[in-house]
């Protein structure tokens, strides 16, 4: 089964839109009329779906829901999403995709914070921006994402990967402040500039930067050396992927022939590496 | 072997070369595909051919290997040059010991290698870059890509990427002809020949050196023990002192093994080899080894596979 759902117009109700299950309600149930009489916490109130989006059945994409319009209000959509698909044609809400564990979501717009937080499986792609915590933990919670892939094609906010466990997170533009905080191992790519604190208390993992001199700077103000120029094949094959996924910005990466890895955090455990490529010879 | 010889003239040929009545008698095997890279093809081909050694047949060896076919940078997964590398074993634990071992002793050892799966199908997986890592003694680091696991061994030349788990397939082990040719060096030509051609296809191997097997074996022997001794039937010298198997103005006999990932890898092999074997000049006949039909449960006729040229 497959379904359209297009935001209203003339709904715009005041208050977040808590969607966490909102996903797994519309696969449970078999027709249009059902899901409209679905049910949904607008601010402290509930509504029925019909009253925010129109529902159309579609053949042509098995197993995909497509939202059409501005869903910025809506949080936790795609929470918890096992398998199937769903394309969100519009912007997102916070904590879009959280805790992923199968499947795929496409935002065709930005998203809010905690976008593929703690995700375990399956595959998220922003084509814009995305907010702080972009893959990371919970508060509180030890480990942040355990497994899957976040390919943004725009930019990301602060706090980028913390604590992630395992997977792959790749940002086409620039990222903010604590990318890769106390990373315990997984790959983050980032194809424009960082700000301050890349990796600090990093354990294991990978981070792979530009060489640019913002990015150096980012990088000085933790506890990493340069260590060689080593580049791993499995880097190579991981842009790769991720090129073959759909974030061509991995081609820059890849076309980049000068490596420099640095180690660290040595105020951990002192295994994570950071490559920074260069084109040039330097 | 094979059995009571038929007058020449109600044998069927193919041109001027008479087919036996009989069977290659085959026997199911568990296999793996190595793809192992480096930076240039040749050091991939050195891994390779490392690597399969001392692989020929079971009767003595941990697994039965050789290298399938090359691949270029666009059929492997690091996008380098590499050797795709068939191994045959009796079960999954024995395949897992012999592969584990052998990537562990001749890739990991050569320079600039990686080593990966080389089969899709996952279900029934051997673990080797999961028991391998250990060597990167506490050093080694994983990367998932996709669903796959990569390990990083920590070696003198950088690192050694080994995937986590390989695929296994049922497989078939044991698909051969005899070529039988009027002088040594002709029916070596045709065995040359016929390996040239089968090394064409996909799937199979064939594990003995240069592809070709002088010393044919039967089961058992006069000496306790002694599990495989000479095939006597096939033994030129022996013609006048056992009951011969080569037919008239035969002089000499080889075999060529055929190993592959189905029955019907193994049998196009079988056809292809036969016919260019028998294309070629001074050879005689064209058999097939069997132990009476009793041992293997794949039976390959000889007769089935005559209008088979091109394997199809």
């Amino acid at each position: 089964m497959a379904w359209i759902l297009s935001a209203r117009l003339d709904a715009c109700p005041a208050g977040a839109i808590e969607a966490g299950t909102l996903i797994q309600e519309i696969r449970a149930v078999d027709s249009v009329a059902a899901i409209e009489h679905l049910s949904i916490t607008v601010g402290n109130v509930r509504v029925e779906l019909a009253d925010l989006v129109r529902i159309e059945h579609t053949d042509t994409e098995p197993e995909t829901i497509r939202l059409i319009g501005d869903f910025s209000r809506w949080n936790a959509l795609g929470f918890c999403l096992e398998h199937g698909r769903l394309v969100i044609e519009g912007h997102a809400g916070h904590r879009t995709a959280a805790e992923l564990a199968g499947g795929s979501v496409e935002v065709r717009g930005n998203c809010g914070v905690w976008a593929g937080a703690a995700a375990r499986r399956g595959r998220l792609v922003i084509h814009g921006d995305a907010g702080d915590w972009l893959g990371a933990n919970w508060p509180g919670e030890i480990r942040g994402m355990t497994g899957g892939e976040i390919l943004v094609h725009g930019r990301a906010g602060d706090h980028v990967g913390v604590r992630m466990r395992r997977g792959i997170v790749a940002v086409g533009g620039e990222v903010g402040a604590g990318l890769g905080r106390a990373m315990i191992a997984g790959s983050i790519f980032v194809g424009g500039s960082v700000r301050s604190h890349v990796g600090i208390g990093m354990k294991r993992g990978t981070i792979v930067l530009k060489a640019s001199a913002e990015n150096q700077r980012a990088l000085a103000v933790t506890g990493f050396g340069q260590a060689d120029a080593f580049r791993p094949l499995t880097l190579d094959m991981q842009l790769r992927y991720a090129r073959d996924a759909g974030w061509h910005e991995a081609d820059s990466l890849l076309d980049a022939r000068t490596t420099r890895r640095y180690l660290g955090d040595k105020l951990s455990l002192g295994l994570g590496e950071v490559f920074l490529l260069s084109s040039s010879n330097a | 072997m094979s059995g009571e010889q038929a007058p020449e003239s109600a044998l069927p040929k193919i041109g001027d070369v008479v087919i036996d009545d009989t069977f290659a008698e085959a026997f199911p095997m568990t296999a793996a595909r190595v793809i192992v890279t480096a930076d240039t093809i040749a050091w991939a081909r050195i891994a390779g051919t490392v690597m399969t050694g001392y692989g020929t047949s079971v009767i003595a060896c941990d697994a039965e290997a050789a290298i399938e076919r090359e691949l270029n940078e666009h059929e492997t997964p690091d996008n380098r040059p590499g050797v795709s590398v068939l191994l045959f074993a009796f079960n999954r634990g024995a395949l897992e010991k012999a592969v584990f071992k052998r990537v562990s002793q001749c890739v990991m050892t050569c320079p600039t290698t990686a080593c990966f799966n080389g089969l899709d199908d996952r279900s029934k997986p051997i673990r080797i870059g999961g028991k391998l890592r250990r060597f990167g003694d506490g050093y080694q680091t994983a990367k998932m890509i996709g669903d796959r696991r990569y390990w990083r061994i920590p070696v003198m030349d950088g690192e050694f990427v080994c995937e986590d788990e390989f695929g296994t397939a049922k497989g078939v082990g044991g698909g051969n002809v005899l070529i039988l040719g009027r002088t040594g060096s002709e029916t070596l030509a045709a065995a040359e020949r016929a390996v040239a051609e089968v090394r064409r296809l996909p799937d199979v191997i064939m594990p003995f050196p240069g592809g070709v097997v002088r010393s044919g074996s039967k089961v058992g022997s006069k000496y306790k023990g002694q599990i495989a001794s000479t095939n006597h039937a096939y033994a030129p010298t022996l013609k006048s002192q056992v009951k011969s198997s080569l037919p008239d103005g035969a002089n000499c006999c080889y075999e060529i093994v055929m190993d592959g990932l189905s029955s019907e890898a193994v049998s196009r092999a079988m056809a292809i080899a036969m016919h260019s074997a028998a294309t070629e000049p001074g050879v005689v006949a064209i058999s097939a080894g069997n132990y009476g039909g009793k041992l293997g449960p794949f039976h390959f006729r000889l007769m089935d596979l005559i209008d088979r040229n091109g394997g199809d």
